[in-house]
C-alpha cells in the first residue's frame, strides 16, 4: 500500500485546513506559508488534478463572487478515501519517527 | 479591493491565454491569475504586477506549446531519422530508387521548362490578352486543311461586320526568298521581309528605339528594322533616314527596290512567335507583287496572316460562333461548311515547330516515365518489407496507429522524391544542351524560369512521393504485430500479384517506346537513304553568291575539270532540296503534286553532265548528249512524276514535243529526250514532285548558281580546299560557299529526325529505369528463395536448372508485357506511318528486335543475382533455417 507523497500530503492537509475556501490560490498560499518556500500556482495544479483522479479529492464549482470578477472558483474537499490515506501516511510517519530520541537528532560537531 | 480604481490584468495577455486553453480550463486559470494579480498590484504596483502576469501567461503558453507540438515534432524527427537511416542502410536500393525518381523528375523538369518557354512567347505585348489570329480551315479531298493565312479582305470585312473588333492588321511576306539588303558596300543576305498594315504597331507593342509608330509606315517606301540588323548593316552610322537597297536575283534579271529607314525596333525576344527583322508597309508589297506579275488580285488572294484586337478576351469565343454567318454573308452560302474561320489567341500561338499536340505528348511521356520510376519505388519497398517487419511490429506494439504508419511510409517516399528532385535539377542542367539541340530551341535554366516552375516541380515531387508511397504504406501498415515480431513473416508469391502487374506495366511502356523508336528510325532511313533516286557520294556543292552567266560557268568548269583529282563537273540553276525556278502556272498542264500545283512545276537549267554526276538513270529514252552544248538546246529530260503532264491518258514518250509556258506570256517548244525514274528533288512529305531538266541556249540569258564537283576518291577537306583554290584562281572575284552534298541533303531531314531522337532517348530512359527496378527485384527474389535453392541443390538440382527456374518468373512478366505492348505499338505506329506519303511498313523484324531487346536486357539485369544464387553453397545458405 502506497503512502502519499509530501506534496500530496501537504495539499490534502491544506484543503482540510481551508474548509470552504479551499481553492487553488489559498491552497498555494497556505503551503507556501507553512513550508516557507514560494510554491507557484503551476506546481500545485498538477497534484490537485492527480489527487482528484485518484478520488482523494472532490471538487465543485462555487457560486460566482464579485472579488473574482464574476468568475467561478473550483472548491476542493477531501474525500473519505483521502482521509484514510492521510491517516495511513501519518501512521507511517509516526512509525518512522518512533524510537528516535531527541539527543540523537542533535547535530554534532565533528 | 484596496484601491478604488478597478485594476485589471493586461487584456492582450488574457486574449493569448484564451487561444490556448479550452473554456473550462481558461476560466479557472484566468480567475486564479487575476486574483493573484490584483493582490500583487496592491503590493508592488500595477506595472510590476503586469510584468508578472505576462510572465505567467508566457510560461503557461510555453508549456502548452511544448505538449502540443513538440511531441508531434519529435515524431516527425524520428520518422526522418528512420528514413535517412534506411536510405543509408540499403545504399543499393536507395540508389536505384533515387536515380529512377531523379530521371523521371528530370524529364518532367525539362518538359516544364519547355512548356514554360513556349507559353511565355508573346506576353510582352500590352494587348496580349485580346490579340487573336484569324485561322482558316478548308475542306478538300483529303479532309480539312488548316491554314494560318487568310485573304486580304477577310480582316477588313470582319472588322466592318463586328464591333467587338477594335483593330486588325495584316502581315504578308514579300515574294523574295533570298535577297540582299545593301547599304553602300555593305550587304546582308536575308530571307524574310514582312509587309504590314500601319495598325500593326498599335496592336503589337514592339518597343521602338527610333521613330514613332504613327509615322514609321506612313510613306510607301519606308522600312523598319531591328536593332541587331541595323547594327550589322550600318555599323555605327546613324540609320534613320538612310536609303537601303533590296535586291533579289532571279535567273535572268535582278529586281531592285530602294527603301528609306524610318524606324528601329528593339530586338524581338527569341521565343516570340513573330520573327520580324524587316518591316515595310503593305502598299510596298502590293507594288512589288504587281510589278512582278506574281498575283493579279493582291488583296483578293490568300497569304495574309491577319490579327485582330478585340474589346475583351472572351469576345474571342463569342465571335467564333458567328463565323458561319460571316462566311455565308461574305463568301457565299456554298462556302458554309467548306471554309471555316477560327480565332486563335496569341498565347496559343507558339514558336516555330511547336504545337499544342507536341506539348501534350511531351507532358504525357514525361509523366509516364515518372510513373515507371514510381513503380520501382512501390515494388522495391513492398518486396523488401520483411526487413522492416520488426520496426513495424514494435511501432504497433508501442501504440502507433495504422494511420500513423501510413503517414510515416508516405513521408519516407516523399523524402526519396525530394532527394530525387534535387538530383533532377542537376540532371536537367546537364541534359539541357542536348535537349536544346534536339528541339532547336534556346531554353536555359535561369532564376526566373526556375522560380516559375519550382512550385510545380515541388508539387510534382510531392505527388510522385505520395503515389509511390501509398501502396507500400498500406501494405506495410497491415502487418500483424505478433507475426511481424516473431520474424516469420513470409510474403506469399502470387502469380498475379499487384507487384507483377506493375512490372508488366513498366515493361510494356519500355517495349512500346522501343518498337516506336525502331519504326521511326526505319521510316527515317527509308526516307533519307533508300529512295532518293540520285547519288550524293563524293560530290561537293559550290554555291555562288550571285548567279553567273553561261560563259563564266563554262570557263570555271573547264578549269576545274583539268584537275587530276576531279572526275567531272556540272553547273545548274539549282540542286535537290534548294529552291527551284518554277514555270508559271499553266492550266494546260495536268499537275497532281501539291507543291507543283501551288507554286508551279520546277525546271532546272543545267549542263549535259548534270544527270550523270547525280547518278540519275534514264529509264526511257536518252540522257543529254555529251560534248557540244548546242546539240541539246530545246531538249528536255523529265522525271517519272512528270509523265502525265499532258493528260491522264496521254503519257509522254521520248521524242515527243511539248509546249511550255516559260514565263508570263512567253512560250517555248521542247522535245522530250529522256525520262528518269522516281527522283525526289523536293521534300518527301508529299508524293514525288515532277521536275524538268533543260539545257538553255545562250540567248535565254540564264544565270547559274550551283556547281557540282565529283571527285575521284572520297571527298575530304583537302579536296574541298583544292576546289576552293582552283575557283579562286580562275575567278578571284567570285564569292562562294563549298559544302559536302550528302551532309546538305541530310540536313534537310534534320527536323524529321528529331522525333526519332526524342523517342530513342525516351525509350532509353524508360528501359534504364525499368532495368534498375529489375535489378532490385531480382536481388530480393533471390534472397527470398535462397533456401529453396539450397534444398533443390541438396536434392540434386543442377545449376542450369535452377537458373532456368529463377529466371522463369521474370521472363514470364516480360513475355506478358510484350503481348500487351506489341499490338499497342503496331496500332500507334500505323497512325504515325500514315502521316507520310511514302511510308515503310512496321515489319516483323522491328517487332522481333523489340522482343529481343527486352528479353536480353532482362536476362542481363537478372543474370548476376540469379547465377550467384544458383552457385551458392547449400551448406551456407541452409544453415540459417
Amino acid at each position: 500500500m502506497k503512502i502519499l507523497t509530501r506534496v500530496e500530503e501537504f495539499i490534502l492537509l491544506a484543503v482540510m485546513h481551508l474548509k470552504d475556501d479551499a481553492y487553488s490560490l489559498p491552497i498555494q498560499k497556505k503551503i507556501s506559508e507553512i513550508s516557507g518556500e514560494n510554491w507557484s500556482l503551476g506546481t500545485i495544479y498538477a497534484p490537485l488534478e492527480r489527487l482528484e483522479k485518484k478520488k482523494y479529492l472532490e471538487s465543485y464549482l462555487s457560486e460566482t463572487t464579485p472579488e473574482r470578477g464574476g468568475r467561478q472558483k473550483r472548491i476542493y474537499r477531501v474525500t473519505r478515501d483521502g482521509i484514510k490515506k492521510l491517516k495511513k501516511t501519518q501512521e507511517a510517519h509516526n512509525q518512522m519517527w518512533e524510537d528516535i530520541s531527541e539527543p540523537e537528532l542533535k547535530v554534532k560537531r565533528t | 479591493m484596496k484601491s478604488k480604481k478597478k485594476i485589471s490584468p493586461p487584456k492582450a495577455a488574457n486574449w493569448i491565454l484564451s487561444g490556448f486553453f479550452s473554456i473550462s480550463e481558461r476560466e479557472l486559470i484566468i480567475s486564479d491569475l487575476e486574483e493573484q494579480f490584483i493582490e500583487l498590484a496592491g503590493n508592488l504596483g500595477k506595472n510590476k504586477a503586469a510584468l508578472w502576469y505576462w510572465d505567467q501567461v508566457f510560461k503557461a503558453v510555453k508549456g502548452r506549446l511544448f505538449n502540443k507540438f513538440l511531441w508531434s515534432f519529435e515524431m516527425i524527427r524520428n520518422y526522418m531519422k528512420i528514413a535517412v537511416r534506411n536510405i543509408l542502410k540499403n545504399k543499393a536500393y536507395s540508389l536505384i530508387n533515387i536515380s529512377g525518381l531523379a530521371l523521371g523528375l528530370a524529364s518532367c523538369v525539362l518538359v516544364m521548362l519547355y512548356i514554360d518557354y513556349e507559353k511565355s512567347t508573346d506576353e510582352f505585348h500590352k494587348n496580349f490578352d485580346t490579340i487573336f489570329r484569324i485561322d482558316r480551315k478548308e475542306l478538300s479531298k483529303n479532309g480539312w486543311k488548316p491554314w494560318v493565312d487568310v485573304s486580304g479582305q477577310t480582316g477588313e470585312w470582319m472588322a466592318q461586320d463586328y464591333p467587338e473588333i477594335r483593330a486588325f492588321t495584316r502581315v504578308k511576306s514579300l515574294p523574295f526568298y533570298n535577297f540582299k539588303v545593301s547599304f553602300r558596300n555593305n550587304y546582308i543576305k536575308e530571307s524574310l521581309i514582312e509587309a504590314v498594315d500601319p495598325s500593326y504597331f498599335d496592336i503589337f507593342t514592339f518597343p521602338m528605339i527610333r521613330g514613332s509608330k504613327e509615322t514609321a509606315l506612313a510613306e510607301p517606301n519606308s522600312v523598319l528594322m531591328t536593332e541587331d540588323f541595323a547594327q550589322r548593316l550600318f555599323n555605327k552610322e546613324e540609320p534613320m533616314g538612310k536609303i537601303i537597297t533590296i535586291s533579289s536575283e532571279q535567273e535572268d534579271r535582278v529586281i531592285e527596290y530602294d527603301l528609306k529607314v524610318t524606324g528601329i525596333l528593339e530586338n524581338i525576344p527569341e521565343n516570340s512567335h513573330s520573327s520580324v527583322t524587316l518591316v515595310v508597309p503593305l502598299e510596298f508589297a502590293e507594288r512589288v507583287y504587281f510589278e512582278n506579275g506574281v498575283e493579279n488580285d493582291f488583296y483578293g488572294s490568300n497569304g495574309f496572316v491577319t490579327y485582330v484586337l478585340l474589346n475583351e478576351h472572351r469576345s474571342g469565343v463569342q465571335l467564333e460562333n458567328k463565323m458561319d454567318d460571316f462566311v455565308s454573308r461574305r463568301f457565299g452560302e456554298d462556302k458554309v461548311g467548306i471554309k471555316v474561320f477560327t480565332l486563335k489567341h496569341l498565347g496559343k500561338i507558339y514558336s516555330f515547330g511547336t504545337t499544342e499536340y507536341k506539348m501534350t505528348m511531351f507532358s504525357i511521356i514525361a509523366l509516364i516515365i515518372l510513373m515507371v520510376a514510381c513503380i520501382n519505388y512501390m515494388n522495391l519497398s513492398t518486396a523488401r518489407s520483411f526487413s522492416r517487419a520488426r520496426e513495424i511490429g514494435i511501432r504497433k506494439v508501442v501504440g502507433a496507429g495504422k494511420l500513423q504508419l501510413i503517414v510515416q511510409f508516405i513521408g519516407e517516399a516523399i523524402v526519396f522524391a525530394f532527394i530525387g528532385l534535387a538530383a533532377a535539377y542537376i540532371l536537367a542542367q546537364v541534359l539541357l544542351p542536348v535537349f536544346n539541340v534536339i528541339l532547336q530551341k534556346n531554353i536555359s535554366i535561369t532564376f526566373e524560369n526556375t522560380s516559375g516552375i519550382l512550385l510545380q516541380t515541388i508539387i510534382m515531387a510531392m505527388a510522385a512521393g505520395i503515389i509511390s508511397g501509398i501502396y507500400p504504406a498500406v501494405f506495410l501498415s497491415n502487418f500483424k504485430p505478433v507475426k511481424a515480431l516473431k520474424g516469420n513473416l513470409k510474403i506469399e508469391r502470387k502469380r498475379f500479384s499487384f507487384r507483377n502487374i506493375l512490372v508488366v506495366f513498366q515493361y510494356s511502356v519500355s517495349i512500346f517506346f522501343i518498337i516506336s523508336s525502331l519504326v521511326m528510325n526505319k521510316q527515317f532511313n527509308f526516307f533519307t537513304t533508300k529512295e532518293l533516286g540520285f547519288n550524293t557520294d563524293n560530290i561537293l556543292v559550290v554555291k555562288l553568291d550571285s548567279a553567273k552567266p553561261l560563259d563564266f560557268m563554262e570557263n570555271l568548269k573547264s578549269g576545274l575539270v583539268s584537275d587530276r583529282e576531279i572526275e567531272s563537273v556540272s553547273y545548274a540553276t539549282s540542286i535537290p532540296y534548294e529552291s527551284f525556278r518554277r514555270l508559271p502556272k499553266d492550266p494546260r498542264l495536268n499537275v497532281k503534286n501539291f507543291l507543283a500545283r501551288a507554286y508551279g512545276v520546277p525546271i532546272i537549267y543545267c549542263d549535259s553532265d548534270y544527270l550523270r554526276i547525280l547518278g540519275i538513270d534514264i529509264e526511257n529514252g536518252s540522257d543529254f548528249s555529251p560534248g557540244e552544248p548546242s546539240n541539246n538546246y530545246g531538249s528536255l529530260v523529265i522525271n517519272n512524276a512528270a509523265l502525265y503532264l499532258l493528260g491522264e491518258n496521254d503519257p509522254i514518250i521520248p521524242g515527243r514535243q511539248i509546249n511550255l509556258k516559260i514565263e508570263e506570256n512567253r512560250f517555248r517548244d521542247f522535245i522530250v529526250q529522256g525520262i528518269t525514274g522516281d527522283i525526289y528533288f523536293t521534300v518527301r512529305y508529299f508524293d514525288v514532285e515532277p521536275v524538268l531538266f533543260s539545257i538553255a541556249s545562250p540567248g535565254q540569258k540564264i544565270n547559274y548558281n550551283y556547281i557540282l564537283v565529283k571527285t575521284r576518291t572520297g571527298i575530304t577537306d583537302e579536296a574541298a580546299a583544292m576546289v576552293n583554290r582552283t575557283i579562286s584562281e580562275i575567278s578571284p572575284e567570285a564569292v562562294f560557299e563549298c559544302s559536302f552534298f550528302d551532309e546538305e541533303v541530310n540536313a534537310t531531314y534534320k527536323r524529321d529526325s528529331r522525333w526519332k531522337q526524342i523517342f530513342g532517348i525516351i525509350s532509353g530512359i524508360a528501359l534504364f529505369i525499368t532495368s534498375l527496378g529489375m535489378i532490385g527485384m531480382s536481388t530480393y527474389s533471390c534472397e527470398q528463395r535462397i533456401s529453396e535453392v539450397g534444398i533443390r541443390k541438396v536434392l540434386g538440382g543442377t545449376v542450369p536448372g535452377i537458373i532456368g527456374l529463377l529466371s522463369r518468373q521474370f521472363l514470364l512478366l516480360v513475355a506478358t508485357a510484350n503481348v500487351i505492348a506489341i499490338p499497342l505499338s503496331i496500332f500507334y505506329m500505323r497512325n504515325y506511318l500514315n502521316s507520310f506519303a511514302y511510308q515503310t511498313n512496321i515489319g516483323i523484324e522491328t517487332i522481333a528486335t523489340g522482343i529481343f531487346i527486352s528479353i536480353i536486357l532482362t536476362l542481363f539485369t537478372i543474370f548476376i543475382q540469379i547465377t550467384r544464387a544458383a552457385f551458392s553453397d547449400p551448406v551456407k545458405t541452409l544453415r540459417y533455417e
